[in-house]
């Protein structure tokens, strides 16, 4: 269980590490690309985060709690 | 000599950042992640499912998909097999048994390898809940399909308007995998009742979970990965976020007699006031269902299932307690036996098979009022097997050759 989640926190760490490279290379090369490329990835997580607030907003507030006798 | 204020920080990120392409970006990512929820409901996500113990059940937080429940009938089931759904409540779902002594297990070593049995009862769901809603949602796909239930007699409730399990009613819907409800018009007052009950959040959830996904993907990696919703279930609750898959059906032992039946005040009281429900005396001293109970059951029972649905369905009525139906005086446990007779024949008269369970059975068949302890798991299973073989053999599944042989 534990390793399963560090291999998963290792990928998601290569890959955020690529991400930042890729973008550190294009500010060097063309700046306005380099905002252009942030404003995509910044509109990418922000859509990444509505569709979570989908599934959180439609979970119920109150826990339903069953008892049985 | 005045110096300029400097630019906030998130100001100045504001104004370096395309709104365009901020939009591009945001339309790309919730399709991205729609296109990773299609993908994750094709997945069978419970793998090793046995029955849905609370933790990966809404008690828990866990609302599984019309996907995750589909995708994990089909992984298990094979069209070459009778398909045997079991659904209702947690009489069914075996509260009380272990996850090793499960009746369906029982069931499916005595139906044999022609028949699939899959356990999708839930916790205080009702007959037309869940384990219905894939029951119907899969009825095209497996056409040799019988869906088994749970009531209390002259009961057929609808789906729960705001209840916990209504939503995966809407998701189906959206789907448009259900059969098509009955087209008798007397009964489309009832119909109306059941899309306008539903219209609460349950309908909108539904609806969205079907088209964004967002259950299929996010109940994957809650399932897979981590849990992002907290939980006062989980144990220690601080450890919410841990995988579900790493959770354990964990059934509590069943206490000995008469320790097990608890709230002996309440469960009395509560099988007299349904005994006063269900039954009244006529002018001659003879018993018969009270009459608003039964226009009311059978307004119900006609439009719950579809009319193609309904001969495919099995509701058992379960006894309570020897232990508590003892204790009622002559008189309230004639009228007991009588409103649970009724029901049956009120059922068949409506089109569904019924059966009759844990009358004359004994205390340790009991694990409390209602729930069932291994042996009557057992005592069920058996009693059970030759009904749904003949309902096989009566809708074509099976030749009439492979009906066991009478005593």
């Amino acid at each position: 269980m534990l390793a399963s989640m560090l291999a998963h926190l290792v990928r998601r760490s290569i890959v955020s590490i690529l991400v930042i490279l890729l973008g550190l290379l294009v500010k060097r090369f063309a700046p306005k690309t380099f905002w252009g490329f942030v404003s995509v990835i910044l509109g990418i997580l922000i859509g990444v985060f509505f569709h979570y607030l989908i599934y959180r907003f439609t979970l119920p507030a109150k826990p339903f709690v069953y008892v049985a006798f | 000599m005045s110096r300029e204020p400097p630019i906030p920080l998130l100001e100045k990120f504001g104004q370096r950042l395309n709104p365009f392409l901020v939009f591009i970006g945001i339309f790309t990512g919730f399709s991205l992640m729609v296109l990773a929820g299609r993908w994750a409901g094709k997945q069978n996500l419970l793998i090793g499912f046995e029955r849905s113990y609370p933790l990966i059940s809404p008690e828990g937080y866990f609302y599984p998909s019309l996907n995750n429940l589909t995708e994990l009938v089909s992984h298990v089931g094979s069209r070459r097999k009778i398909l045997v759904l079991v659904g209702g409540d947690s009489v069914l779902l075996g509260v009380g048994q272990k996850k090793d002594q499960l009746w369906t297990k029982e069931l499916q070593r005595v139906l044999g390898p022609d028949f699939v049995v899959i356990n999708l009862a839930y916790r205080g769901a009702r007959p037309t809940e869940m384990g219905a809603v894939v029951a119907e949602a899969l009825s095209k796909k497996y056409p040799r399909l019988i869906y088994v239930a749970n009531a209390e007699p002259m009961s057929m409730p609808l789906p729960l308007a705001g209840g916990p399990y209504g939503y995966l009613n809407w998701e189906a819907q959206a789907s448009g995998e259900l059969p098509k409800g009955t087209p008798n018009l007397d009964v489309g007052a009832f119909a109306a009742n059941r899309g306008e009950e539903l219209s609460t959040e349950g309908s909108i959830r539904g609806y969205f979970d079907f088209w964004s996904h967002a259950s299929d993907l996010w109940n994957y990696l809650g399932y897979k990965f981590v849990f992002t919703a907290f939980n006062s279930l989980k144990v220690p609750p601080e450890r919410f976020f841990e995988a579900r898959n790493s959770s354990q059906d964990q059934e509590t032992d069943v206490l000995p007699i008469p320790q097990r039946f608890t709230l002996q005040e309440q469960s009395m009281r509560i099988l007299r006031m349904l005994i006063n429900l269900w039954v009244e005396k006529d002018a001659q001293g003879d018993f018969r269902i009270n009459p608003g109970v039964l226009a009311e059951f059978n307004g119900l029972a006609r439009v719950a299932f579809p009319n193609s649905f309904k001969p495919k369905t099995f509701i058992l009525l379960v006894y309570n307690a020897p232990y508590f139906v003892g204790q009622l005086s002559r008189d309230e446990q004639a009228a007991y036996d009588f409103a649970f007779s009724q029901g049956k024949s009120w059922l068949e008269m409506a089109g569904y098979r019924s059966a009759l369970i844990g009358r004359n059975w004994t205390d340790d068949n009991f694990a409390d009022r209602a729930h069932l302890t291994a042996s009557g798991g057992q005592k069920m299973a058996t009693a059970i097997a030759p009904e749904i073989k003949s309902m096989a053999v009566q809708l074509g599944y099976l030749p009439a050759a492979s009906k066991e042989p009478g005593p």
